[in-house]
């Protein structure tokens, strides 16, 4: 082990730490005003839409977007503390949606009570952190296990100390070719992850189910223009991408283009669609199978799988063929982040439910009795969640596509593709579609797979 | 959380999902499949950029079809890095394109190669040769700084030595060395700009250290911050000049020359001994010398080709820039001078 791998861990961890304390921070406030919008259900999910929209693009077109936005505040404070902000930018959307959904639904009869009783709104503030100590375990562990394994943010805007063990990993697999090597690195980051993951899983209680599950009236709190500063890291986004001028060039490059983007537009359709849907069945399995409190906080613990790693043993089985290419991509990137997904969706509300589980089991229901009628009605929501930021994650991803498909077959590899032929503007373009793209999963996802097992 | 609305049964979930999967499928093996009817395939494999549409590849594709009577298939084999990787797991590969001198001294030779004619390769120039009698050139490019004028209006013929020189900080956009190969090139200019001495070495990266604006893992991400002004230098290939002053017309953009060298990437094709149509591929690779062939490498490729009296290559009057030589002296240091790299970087964090 080198002086530097070291160096890399102790920058990646510093990073992570930051980058999660942040956004769960700002997600905690910005979830407090979502709630208290009120808005209507349509207008909720288009909200939301609009602030996970940062997920869905390659991580240079952040980089570019970002940076270009922050000229107009004097410069971007390159380093750690640059690396977290752009970080803690992505994520706050999701993280804050997790923590509205939460707040809503196990606070209702408590913050009713709080307000009736005079509690001050810091008293009050205060309670709902330590009755959500575990829920903000787990969000702060799903961003920290993110921003561990994140490659290009912190290696560009840390001004270059940012080489994290996925870099080292991808080095042992691209010049060496040596596989056992590689898991062996890809196996210790996991081991510092499981161990830190149970480390904050013991030390956070199980919260208490709220068996009256109304929604919480935050009104008292005056968060509500917290929640509309959501909006600010997809604003920020979009003017830095706008900055990029269009020109006859890239025109011309677009006509020329056009017929290969076109050709993509199914193949990125299908992966969102396609990786939506195994996360979707696997997440329901899991829900099926993971009542049990200690199983569950195992499985919870898994790290995310180095996708250089399982992006060379994807590429290793099966065809190559585009349809067996996107078949692959589907299921690497399912696999690569079920575990996250389990923790930011499902992990905290699975140990709500555990005493109407228990509950369930002693008066004599089957597994199956219990999995329709109880848990499902209650977690079908978040399952379509997940499946929802799985598509946008996927259709998003060219690291992973690099190495697996041996075709320009969607929409990111293309994007690549022009990045590498100098078609920065193009790209840029294309990134937009992409966004579209994503935008069109989203909306789908959530009407056809909001299902009942019944 | 997306909206509850009106529920499925998962049984039309299930349906409704294998319909559109049904759709896609007959979709594309109706439309989007490849289709041939030719007998004889040369299956290619080569990095993204020459396979894309833009890249020199397609164009490459569309002349040798016309008199191969074969069909080329180009597989994009992604970064050109992990090249020698992905041929291990792919079957049936008649020609791999796209090797540089570090891969062929470190990893090539661990597979099987297909001697090449020398006779069929007279066309190259004395400093081009066959390598292992395996490996043919086909373009090349020196690597430098690349600048636009406009950020450094004080300079008139700089070299490596005007960049330390400068008081500027955070301006210069990299690649790491562990994830590019660009990177390493890199690192073997610094190496040799510091007389291939450790200790002068280091000496030369924390001095080099404030001016880095960026390190990226590819040369794309590196370049996109250049081009759009938020890197005002970036290290990259002397050719890249092609794009801005052909595609775009704009000659503000520059190169660094230096007096005492620059590291030059040179681009080798190879053909495996397991191929399956090694006769076209041999004939494939005397066509990839063609002078016509030879021009598409400099207009679409943005490298330099291996011959050297292309009408196209006179008319561009890029700088010339002279070579290192020390290539296996730096191979043999690569591994440590990288960790040395690191290190450096890691202290001054």
């Amino acid at each position: 082990m080198t002086s530097s791998v070291f160096h890399s861990i102790k920058f990646t961890l510093e990073q992570a730490i930051a980058t999660s304390a942040l956004t769960c921070v700002l997600a905690f406030f910005a979830a407090l005003g979502l709630s208290h919008f009120n808005l209507k259900l349509r207008w909720q999910a288009s909200f939301n839409v609009l602030i996970i929209a940062p997920n869905i693009l390659p991580s240079i077109f952040i980089i570019i977007g970002y940076l270009n936005a922050f000229q107009y505040f004097g410069g971007f404070p390159y380093g750690l503390w640059g690396v977290v902000l752009v970080q803690a930018m992505v994520n706050v959307g999701w993280v804050a949606i997790n923590f509205q959904s939460t707040i809503e639904q196990k606070l209702g009869g408590v913050l009713d009570l709080c307000w009736i009783e005079g509690a001050s709104r810091w008293r009050v503030l205060k309670e709902v952190v330590s009755f959500l100590r575990a829920d903000i375990a787990n969000q702060f562990l799903s961003v920290f296990l993110i921003a561990i394994a994140s490659f290009s943010i912190p290696l560009i805007l840390s001004g270059g100390h940012g080489s994290s063990i996925e870099v080292y990993i991808y080095e042992i697999l691209r010049v060496k070719g040596d596989l056992a090597r590689a898991a062996l690195l890809a196996l210790m980051q996991g081991l510092v992850v499981f161990f830190i993951s149970q480390i904050i899983y013991r030390n956070s209680k199980i919260i208490p189910e709220n068996l009256n599950s109304r929604h919480a009236n935050l009104s008292p709190f005056g968060f509500s223009l917290v929640g509309w500063a959501l909006l600010i890291p997809t604003f920020l986004l979009i003017v830095g991408l706008s900055c990029i001028r269009f020109n006859q060039d890239a025109r011309t490059d677009l006509y020329f283009y056009l017929g290969d983007i076109l050709r993509s537009l199914p193949f990125t359709f299908m992966i969102g669609l396609l990786s939506a849907s195994v996360s979707f069945f696997i997440l329901s399995l899991l829900i099926y199978h993971l009542p049990n409190a200690q199983v569950r906080r195992h499985f919870s613990s898994l790290p995310v799988t180095s996708l250089a790693l399982l992006g060379f043993v994807f590429f290793m089985v099966g065809g190559h063929s585009p349809m067996w290419s996107m078949i692959k991509i589907s299921l690497g990137l399912s696999l690569i982040f079920l575990p996250q997904l389990m923790r930011m969706f499902l992990t905290s509300e699975l140990s709500r439910l555990e005493n109407q589980y228990l509950l369930a089991v002693t008066l004599g229901a089957s597994r199956g009795q219990i999995f329709k009628f109880i848990l499902w009605p209650q977690l079908s929501k978040r399952v379509v969640a997940a499946a929802q930021l799985m598509a946008l994650w996927s259709i998003g991803d060219f690291a992973f596509s690099s190495i697996v498909a041996v075709d320009s077959f969607h929409l990111s590899l293309v994007i690549r593709d022009l990045l590498t032929c100098y078609r920065l503007e193009v790209a840029t373009l294309c990134c937009w579609l992409l966004v579209a793209v994503g935008i069109i999963l989203y909306f789908l996802i959530g009407r056809i797979f909001n299902v009942s097992y019944k | 959380m997306e909206s509850g609305g009106k529920t499925n049964s998962i049984g039309r979930l299930i349906f409704t999902l294998i319909v559109i999967f049904a759709i896609f499928y007959l979709g594309y093996n109706q439309f989007g499949a490849p289709k041939s009817s030719k007998n004889k395939h040369l299956q290619v494999l080569s990095y993204s950029s020459f396979s894309s549409l833009l890249g020199p590849g397609a164009e490459i594709k569309k002349q040798f079809e016309k008199i191969c009577d074969c069909e080329l298939v180009i597989i994009d084999g992604g970064d050109a890095g992990i090249l020698l990787q992905k041929l291990k797991y792919l079957e049936k590969i008649d020609m791999v394109i796209g090797l540089d001198q570090f891969q062929i001294r470190e990893n090539a030779l661990k597979f099987a190669w297909k001697k090449l004619k020398p006779e069929d390769f007279w066309m190259l120039p004395e400093n081009f040769k066959l390598q292992n009698e395996t490996f043919a050139p086909f373009d090349w490019a020196p690597l430098t700084f690349i600048y636009r004028d406009k950020d450094f209006t004080q300079w008139h013929s700089p070299n490596l030595s005007s960049v330390f020189d400068l008081k500027k900080s955070k301006f210069i956009s990299l690649q790491n060395p562990r994830s590019s190969s660009v990177g390493v090139y890199f690192i073997w200019w610094l190496w040799s700009q510091a007389g291939e001495n450790e200790e002068n070495y280091r000496k030369l990266i924390t001095e080099f250290m404030p001016k880095i604006h960026s390190v990226s893992s590819g040369w794309d991400a590196s370049y996109g911050l250049f081009q759009k002004g938020h890197a005002q230098m970036t290290f990259s290939y002397v050719t890249s000049l092609i794009y801005h002053w052909v595609n775009e017309k704009d000659h503000q953009y520059q190169a660094l020359v230096d007096s005492a060298g620059h590291p030059f990437q040179i681009e080798y094709f190879g053909i495996p001994e397991t191929c399956e149509n090694c006769e076209l591929a041999a004939s494939f690779a005397k066509f990839l010398l063609e002078p016509p062939i030879q021009e598409l490498f400099l207009q679409k490729n943005y490298m330099f080709p291996v011959l050297a009296d292309l009408p196209a290559l006179k008319e561009l009057k890029l700088p010339e820039l002279n070579r290192l030589k020390n290539v296996d002296q730096f191979l043999k240091n690569k591994d440590v001078l990288i960790e040395i790299w690191d290190q450096q970087m890691a202290k001054n964090q």
